[in-house]
């Protein structure tokens, strides 16, 4: 049975009891000292009340026992006057899980179906028992002073800020004025009417257009009159899909009690900025990311009470989630005083998975170092979830951030806490884009993720673009950025015509951290366009986010960034390599350096330059031809020479474990050197062999290529 | 909707041989029961569409075409602020190489609730057919058809073969 054969009375009973539950839910975990537990017991009292009397009519019957057990323990507790401890509160919110779970079934099938909450009907009959045994006296001993602290082990204080006032004091004539004032709308109906109004914005364009060509006093007043009216009408009507962010932020306090006392921790959230209002569908595609952030901070962020309190913390941790306008977005911030993130351990962890590369990590820096975390395969490994217990799944948070076109930061302070600041588009109905031009062909590219633009000369092209290989690159604040050619990408030309052409366009756009540059014809203007979706074949290209309608009637193909990246396979290795071939060059004094922790043999430094990757293979892979070991390296047997013996002679390599291995940038690759553990970047004096000093310790330089020629002659010889 | 524009060609194009059946069937007499359909012209098949599914007929507009689409893409189309998708199975039907008509004409089906259009090089006459009158489709059609084909009516000297909309998109998406 579908929601719409429901009955219209059922439906109603539906709604109004998921809202009541949600509510008598945010009653009982928002026990501030402000609200008695007198008024919130009797607000819970007469959510069950309602539920049963609804049942009576509907003829639910285990719903019906379930309300009337709940309404039972309520009246016992309202009567003794009992105060609400944890275990009472758990059990009050399980018994509103229960409830749920009924309504769900009704919502499904019609009907309450089997009885399957026995279990807590009993466990609500037994604690009423107790506490009408007098149970009374010893609760309210244990109870008595008023602290958020006595509460329980676990509190989570919400404090709702703005319309949200406790609907326990007096729920009746606020509710009536709701009701007086508003009515329910149907989703759909509103998203039929912001497409209309998208429609009337496009007639209103055009009218404006031709109002360009024909002057006429007349049409001019209309068309003026239709401009403001269409402005305005607009306006409204996104109003309407507007939805306070209290809705998402009052299902956030259960879930951190819930995940705080299945850990052991102590966390306080609070809550503010409630009345923030953001678009309904933003808002909906908002709630993973932040159910994910908050899980982050509660499971990896905040520290167990006895660490907190060994480092100088107060016992609880706190949780602070905040929402509020800024100029056209929504930011939400969502801040923990717990362990914080070192950026050198997410650095080293990106290193070491691969992600990449130790060129592109040297000119990074802390904050660049810390949105490694972002990477998408960061969280795969379980060695980087044990080992650090950060970023799980953070690429899937910003993956689904940058869907409704907002962006994620992340601020982290070791010791200190983390904070993670979300700035989201109030709406994705009408969006700024560029309008581009390429082959001939009219695309449009949203203004988020656009960095700047660029017009090449033919003089300076050369300066600018360089071919490595088939790839084009360009140079831009001493690196490298791939160039991506639209019309090429898209199969409308070819770049045997960028060579012919005097001058070059670039739209340099961000993805994630990276960014990259797509050659177009040129860029028209930019322009307020109205999304519409594409058929879904249409959209598993990949390379379309959507399409428009422009201003003369036309259709035109929305471009999207991560698509096309993901189509001209960009990565972060394309980029490092690319820095490599250069990095030669430009050196003079300074180098930058892999910092190599070799224990007894001391600290040694490898030039950046010298090494094309770092792999951790298996030490059981080593094989042995004759004396010489090898290992099987992109499917050539290669030589492993141990670091320490380019040192200090012959040494023996690990048998087994995990051992890492730089692969050299030079040559044929038929050597690559076997290290402990790369532990820092550090930028050194010249290249040549010799020591330096870094961070108080003693560093001992070694080229790889000197080293390696040197040794091959010496066991050649 | 548009005037269904009474096709001039059709009369008489050369139907393939193979179309040809040489007994002349009885036109039914019981036209209570019949449905309406709409012929048009792929290449020189007529084929119809039941119009229960056709919501408008339209001269062809410039599409905007979609790079990297599937090559039953014609492109895109902005119907009074709704975006259709327009297919073209002329690629994946006909003989490589035959060019659109002069005055292509695109089609506007609804499936379920979603829209589509087709392009096709003629728009023909509105055909009667009860349901006695839907053949079975013969072996002798081509199989690319023969997929999209419920059912062959004849009339006069005439066979159109009756597509199905749904058929007709899923061949699309699937190109």
């Amino acid at each position: 049975m579908s929601r719409d054969d429901l009955g219209e009375e059922l439906r109603e009973f539906l709604i109004e009891a998921y809202e009541n539950l949600d509510r008598t839910e945010q009653d009982l975990l928002g026990l501030d000292p402000s609200a008695t537990h007198a008024e919130v017991v009797a607000a819970t009292f007469r959510t069950l009340h309602s539920i049963k009397g609804a049942c009576g009519f509907f003829d639910f019957a285990h719903l019906a026992e379930l309300a009337h057990e709940g309404e039972s323990l309520l009246g016992v507790l309202r009567d003794a006057d009992h105060r609400l401890d944890d275990t009472m509160v758990q059990l009050l919110l399980d018994l509103l899980d229960g409830l749920r779970r009924y309504l769900a079934n009704i919502e499904t099938s019609g009907d309450d179906g089997e009885d399957t909450e026995a279990e807590l009907c009993a466990g609500l009959r037994v604690a009423r028992q107790e506490v009408e045994a007098g149970d009374v006296e010893r609760n309210m001993a244990q109870f008595t002073v008023p602290s958020e602290v006595q509460l329980a082990p676990n509190i989570v204080v919400f404090t709702p800020t703005g319309e949200a006032a406790p609907p326990a004091k007096d729920p009746s004539p606020v509710h009536a004025n709701l009701l007086d004032q508003a009515i329910r709308v149907d989703v759909g109906a509103l998203d039929r009417l912001v497409n209309l109004v998208g429609e009337l914005v496009l007639i209103r364009n055009r009218t404006l257009q031709i109002n360009g060509v024909i002057e006429d006093a007349e049409l001019g007043a209309l068309a003026r009159r239709l401009n403001l009216i269409t402005t305005q009408l607009q306006e409204q009507i996104m109003q309407t899909r507007m939805q306070p962010m209290e809705s998402l932020l009052a299902k956030l306090p259960r879930l951190v009690r819930d995940l705080a006392r299945s850990l052991g921790k102590q966390v306080a959230l609070t809550v503010t900025g409630g009345e923030t209002e953001l678009d309904r569908g933003i808002l909906e595609a908002l709630r993973d990311p932040l159910v994910h952030l908050l899980r982050n901070a509660v499971d990896h962020g905040i520290e167990f009470s006895d660490v907190r309190v060994g480092v100088g913390k107060g016992p609880v941790g706190h949780l602070e989630i905040v929402a509020r306008h800024e100029g056209g977005s929504v930011i939400v911030t969502i801040a923990d005083d717990g362990a914080g993130i070192d950026p050198s351990t997410i650095a080293d962890r990106a290193l070491r998975l691969g992600l990449v590369s130790p060129q592109t990590l040297s000119s990074m820096s802390a904050r660049d170092r810390l949105d490694l975390i972002f990477l998408p395969g960061f969280s795969t490994s379980e060695e980087v979830t044990s080992v650090s217990g950060r970023g799980v799944g953070m690429d899937v948070v910003r993956t689904n951030v940058e869907q409704v076109s907002g962006t994620i930061e992340i601020n982290s302070q070791a010791g200190k806490g983390t904070t993670i600041v979300l700035r989201i588009p109030l709406t994705l109905a009408i969006i700024p884009s560029l309008m581009l031009l390429v082959a001939g062909q009219r695309f449009a590219l949203p203004q988020l993720g656009v960095v700047e633009l660029l017009r090449l000369e033919r003089e300076s092209m050369a300066d600018e673009l360089a071919f490595i290989g088939e790839s084009l690159f360009l140079r831009r604040n001493a690196q490298l950025l791939p160039v991506v050619d639209l019309a090429q990408l898209l199969g409308l030309g070819s770049t045997e015509a960028l060579a012919q052409l005097q001058l070059v366009t670039i739209v340099v756009v961000q993805l994630g951290g990276r960014q990259f540059g797509l050659i177009v014809d040129r860029v028209v203007d930019t322009q307020e366009i109205v999304v519409k979706p594409l058929d879904s074949f249409i959209a598993a290209i990949g390379i379309y986010a959507g399409a428009t309608i422009l201003g003369d009637g036309e259709v035109a193909m929305i471009l999207d960034v991560a698509g096309i990246a993901s189509r001209a396979t960009l990565s972060l290795d394309d980029i490092a390599v690319s820095e490599l071939g250069d990095a030669h060059e430009d050196i003079v004094d300074e180098e930058i350096a892999l910092l190599i922790d070799e224990g007894e043999a001391g600290l040694v430094a490898v030039p950046v330059f010298e090494v094309e990757r770092i792999e951790e293979v298996d030490a059981c892979t080593i094989e042995y031809l004759g004396t010489v070991p090898v290992i099987q390296y992109r499917g050539v047997v290669v030589e492993v020479v141990a670091i320490t013996s380019l040192l200090q002679g012959d040494t023996d390599l690990p048998k087994s474990g995990a051992l890492r291995i730089l692969v050299p940038s030079f040559g044929n690759v038929d050597r690559v050197v076997a290290i402990r553990e790369v532990v820092d970047i550090a930028t050194i004096g010249g290249t040549e062999s010799g020591s330096t000093i870094v961070g108080g310790r003693i560093v001992r330089i070694i080229s790889l290529a000197e080293a390696l020629m040197t040794r091959s002659g010496a066991s050649r010889g | 909707m548009a005037e269904s524009e009474h096709l001039q060609q059709s009369e008489h194009l050369q139907q393939p041989e193979h179309l040809q059946q040489p007994e002349h069937l009885q036109q039914s007499e019981h036209l209570q029961q019949s449905e309406q359909y709409c012929s048009f012209l792929i290449g020189a098949y007529r084929c119809a569409v039941s119009m229960h599914h056709i919501t408008e007929v339209l001269a062809q507009e410039r599409l905007t075409p979609v790079p990297l689409a599937p090559h039953s893409v014609a492109g895109l189309l902005n119907l009074r602020g709704q975006i259709l998708t327009v297919l073209d199975l002329r690629a994946s039907l006909l003989p490589p190489g035959l060019p659109l008509s002069e005055e292509p004409m695109v089609l506007v089906l609804e499936r379920g609730s979603q829209s589509f259009a087709l392009l096709v090089d003629a728009i023909g006459d509105v055909l009667r057919a009860a349901d006695e009158e839907l053949l079975p489709t013969p072996e002798t059609i081509p199989a690319c058809f023969r997929g999209l084909t419920t059912a062959v009516i004849q009339q006069g000297e005439l066979i159109t073969l009756v597509l199905d909309a749904e058929r007709i998109a899923q061949a699309g998406a699937a190109a």
